[in-house]
């Protein structure tokens, strides 16, 4: 069934193009290695996708772009013209839009055209870029993400990267450990420090075991909000795709799968998606400092402020250390290094 | 808590092991950010860009750049001009000769294996290799 499906596509890319000089093999091959990269690769243990499957992936394939593709990867003078045609101006602009530099843009877009092409021969096979293209996507988005590549590497190329401790929102790099005792010099500030590390291992500890609770799309959406810094409306657009995973998975949470048309996904629906992340977060973190570290509420809020204080403020530990079973002086003075 | 996850997520960032050793390809990449995975399909991808910081800055960066990529910069078909793509093409090969020179002395090649296309391409434009990269 899937076989004949597939003579079938191949059957109309081909009468579109014939001066492809593609076989129905070649094509054949190139859509199996899609089989196996998405709908095998990502299975676990030895389950054999279904008829049904196969050939529900085979007609979402963007098959006239990979037709497209594999005849360029051949190096085929036709195919390469079709594709200078289409995408040269694509490639053109958006290597500008991304580089904004006339020179740089010029050898990014260079890069590009000889990767595509190749410059790497492997068992006698030119190893051209389109190979790795199997039409799960678009051609024009999968562009996008050569050319972003491209450009990283230019850049990569010339500088060095910026090491990771100088990152600003480091604990340790903001507060070296024992410098806030040493400038104030008295036991008793030297006493809370001690405290005050050990109420901020437990508050790390609360933190990343509430996030590693979280399942993978919840994290996936905190780390593109917070730490890849995208807007709300950049985050729903990465969910407008009716099927995009992340949308789908929260819909089917909030049991709203949708049995009419796919509906626009706002900013107010990603940031309530968040919310609701926060508040599962949340949750975790205050069950975990009460149950496995047994703080009460008034350590648990110094816990809160802990992470967000600005660290020239400090927090007053006074009240929570004399009222606290769990954190006392003595405990706090007998803590290793 | 929002404040308060933003700066765990931070700090946990500096702190992060190095990168993966395997990234996801651009093929992989433009299929997630399309949105043309099926469920189980995404599944390994999504805990991979959970774990590689360049594989997801890659996916955030396409659509911010999305975002301000203007919709008239979308696809215009060119006039091509005459043998642009023929010149085009010599220009690519013939950058091939060195690696290809290098694979003919150490590459072993199946005796019965037949060249194909691509291995002519480069064979024909071999010649003008040395002048184009002078």
């Amino acid at each position: 069934m899937c076989a004949a499906e597939l003579d079938a596509i191949y059957a109309v890319c081909a009468e579109s193009h014939s001066d492809f000089d593609l076989s129905a093999a070649d094509f054949r091959d190139a859509v199996i290695g899609a089989i196996n990269k998405y709908l095998i690769g990502s299975r676990e243990g030895s389950v054999v996708p279904s008829a049904h499957e196969i050939s529900r992936f085979i007609g979402e394939l963007q098959d006239r772009d990979l037709f497209l593709a594999l005849a360029c990867a051949r190096g085929n003078e036709q195919a390469w013209w079709e594709f200078d045609r289409q995408y040269r101006s694509f490639i053109e602009r958006w290597a500008r839009h991304l580089v904004r530099g006339g020179t740089d843009a010029d050898e990014v877009i260079d890069s590009v055209y000889v990767e595509l092409f190749g410059t790497r021969i492997s068992g006698g096979v030119r190893q051209s870029k389109f190979r790795t293209y199997t039409g799960r996507g678009s051609l024009r988005g999968w562009l996008r993400a050569v050319i972003l590549h491209t450009v990283v590497d230019l850049y990569r190329g010339r500088k060095p990267e910026i090491p990771l401790e100088d990152w600003s929102g480091n604990d340790e790099a903001r507060e070296p450990r024992g410098r806030f005792a040493e400038s104030r010099g008295t036991e008793e500030i030297m006493l809370a420090s001690v405290v005050r590390d050990r109420y901020r291992s437990a508050t790390n500890a609360a933190l990343d075991q509430s996030l590693a609770a979280l399942d993978d799309h919840e994290t996936l959406l905190l780390l593109y909000y917070h730490v890849e810094g995208l807007k709300l409306r950049e985050i729903a657009r990465i969910v407008e795709q009716p099927r995009s995973p992340i949308r789908r998975w929260f819909q089917r949470q909030s049991k709203r799968r949708g049995t009419g048309p796919p509906s626009r996904v706002h900013e107010s629906t990603v940031m309530r998606w968040l919310e609701k992340v926060y508040k599962k977060v949340s949750d975790r973190f205050h069950a975990e400092l009460a149950d496995k570290h047994g703080l009460n509420a008034a350590e648990i809020e110094i816990c809160r402020n802990i992470v967000t204080e600005d660290p020239a403020q400090g927090v007053r530990l006074d009240r929570a250390v004399a009222g606290s079973d769990n954190f006392n002086k003595e405990e706090a003075a007998k803590a290793p290094g | 808590m929002r404040h308060m996850i933003h700066e765990r997520l931070k700090a946990r960032l500096a702190t992060a092991s190095p990168a993966l050793e395997g990234h996801l390809d651009e093929d992989a990449i433009c299929a997630f950010v399309e949105g043309r995975l099926e469920e189980a399909e995404s599944s390994p991808v999504i805990s991979h860009l959970i774990a590689c910081g360049p594989c997801r800055q890659t996916t955030a960066q396409l659509v911010r750049f999305d975002s301000e990529f203007a919709p008239e910069n979308e696809l215009t078909p060119l006039e091509e001009s005459p043998g642009r793509v023929r010149l085009l093409l010599d220009r690519l090969a013939a950058r091939l000769a060195p690696s290809f020179e290098e694979d003919a002395v150490f590459a072993y090649q199946e005796p019965a294996a037949e060249p194909d296309q691509s291995a002519e391409v480069i064979s024909e434009s071999k010649p003008e290799t040395v002048k184009d990269g002078d």
